[in-house]
């Protein structure tokens, strides 16, 4: 089994895979919240598979929240910030504690 | 059954208006929304939070819930039984995972689709599930294998949301590194069909190792060091996540130089890492009136100022 590799998706898998029709799936492309890898046009557009996740959070969301998609586009940038942050904090607060004494 | 007070969950009083509901509400759910909230169980504390909206927030509901609340609410305790013959005349098409409590009251939630209601003729597939899977640094030297157990949300044959726990074996493929997805082709939720299950995304996490820090595919280890081994150079010998090598640590090393040994790191896809062993110089700790000597000696003969840099900016 080849689990690491990166697999894409088409346009029309992407559909199959959320609940929103596709006008929002498009809307959703155009606010860049999943963007394509791949592909000038839609029927050669290419996504990462682990984007239909992203989709799921920005559509629960739009749901729990009533936030709008530029809104949405927004928070995911900002969570994956704070995540990347939180995860570098925690590597370098365990890296600074091997170096000082309490 | 335990009675669920929906105000007292909100922060709101009994007879408080739909705005106030609303804005109690508004500020909950961004507080505990279990995509965005860093709390422990923020998910069980946004489902109650949402259920108290369902009910509060819809003025039907809430008359219907106030008449319970009348009835038998005050009473506390884990005995609450909605009266004989009780019918909610709001039950109907909710969308979520709701309490017992609320589906003897109101019927039951309805798994859905969130309120799009997709024309489109091509099937829907399930959901796609996704959870982290911590991994031992150890275990991605080489390919292995590792049991996972989730859950996969469904639909029982009256339509409510059930949890069906499932158990797998998954490879965990030599030179994962942390962060990296495995996609597990079929194995999410069942689609609306009971057919065209969706996929299983892993995110990997690589549990801390009490020696070595990762850093994408190189790894490093602190060095501890005696005064004099930092002077003089010495040859030590340092664990590597394969055995033990042989290092040899210059003359005169600062605390904090990083030595880096090529290909002692992590196998990756762009070849293997390297470690870097990172130095740290140690004072022993027991001390003699000799040793104390030896050092006073030490300071009269190097006359080194560490701080020269200070007297020159003052």
């Amino acid at each position: 089994m080849s689990q690491t590799t990166i697999v894409l998706i088409t346009f029309e898998e992407l559909c199959q895979a959320t609940p929103l029709p596709t006008d929002a799936v498009y809307e959703v492309i155009e606010h860049g919240i999943v963007e394509p890898v791949e592909g000038g046009n839609e029927a050669e557009w290419r996504f990462e598979s682990h984007v239909t996740t992203l989709l799921q959070k920005a559509l629960r969301l739009q749901r729990d929240l009533d936030i709008n998609w530029q809104g949405i586009a927004m928070v995911l940038d900002l969570l994956e910030e704070r995540d990347q942050l939180l995860q570098q904090n925690r590597m370098l607060q365990q890296r600074l504690s091997r170096f000082l004494e309490e | 059954m335990e009675f669920k007070d929906y105000y007292k969950i909100l922060g709101v009083d009994s007879d408080a208006d739909t705005a106030t509901i609303k804005k109690a509400y508004r500020k909950l759910a961004r507080k505990y929304h279990p995509d965005v909230s860093k709390e422990a169980d923020a998910e069980d504390k946004f489902k109650e939070v949402a259920e108290a909206y369902e009910v509060l927030g819809d003025a039907q509901k809430r008359a219907e819930y106030d008449e319970l609340r009348q009835y038998g609410g005050r009473q506390g305790g884990a005995g609450f039984e909605p009266p004989p013959g009780w019918q909610s005349s709001s039950s109907g098409h909710f969308t979520g995972d709701f309490s017992d409590f609320f589906n003897d009251i109101f019927g039951g939630g309805f798994a859905g689709t969130g309120g799009f209601h997709r024309q489109e003729d091509f099937v829907q597939r399930g959901q796609d599930l996704e959870m982290e899977l911590p991994v031992f640094l150890e275990d991605t030297l080489k390919d292995t294998s590792k049991n996972i157990e989730y859950r996969v949300p469904g639909v029982d044959s009256q339509g409510r949301v059930v949890q069906s726990k499932k158990s797998l074996k998954v490879k965990i493929p030599a030179g994962t590194g942390d962060g990296e997805r495995i996609r597990l082709k079929g194995q999410g939720a069942p689609g609306p069909d009971g057919k065209h299950n969706g996929d299983l995304f892993l995110n990997i996490r690589l549990v801390p190792h009490p020696l070595f820090d990762v850093e994408g595919h190189n790894l490093s280890i602190t060095v501890p060091l005696a005064p004099w081994e930092a002077a003089l150079g010495a040859k030590v010998e340092l664990p590597t996540l394969e055995g033990r090598i042989n290092l040899s640590i210059p003359a005169g090393s600062q605390s904090g130089k990083r030595l880096r040994i090529k290909g002692k790191g992590l196998p990756g896809k762009a070849g293997q890492g390297d470690l870097y062993a990172v130095l740290k110089v140690v004072m022993p700790s027991k001390k003699t009136a000799e040793t104390d000597k030896l050092w006073q000696e030490l300071a009269d003969k190097a006359a080194f100022n560490p701080r020269a840099e200070w007297s020159q900016s003052s």
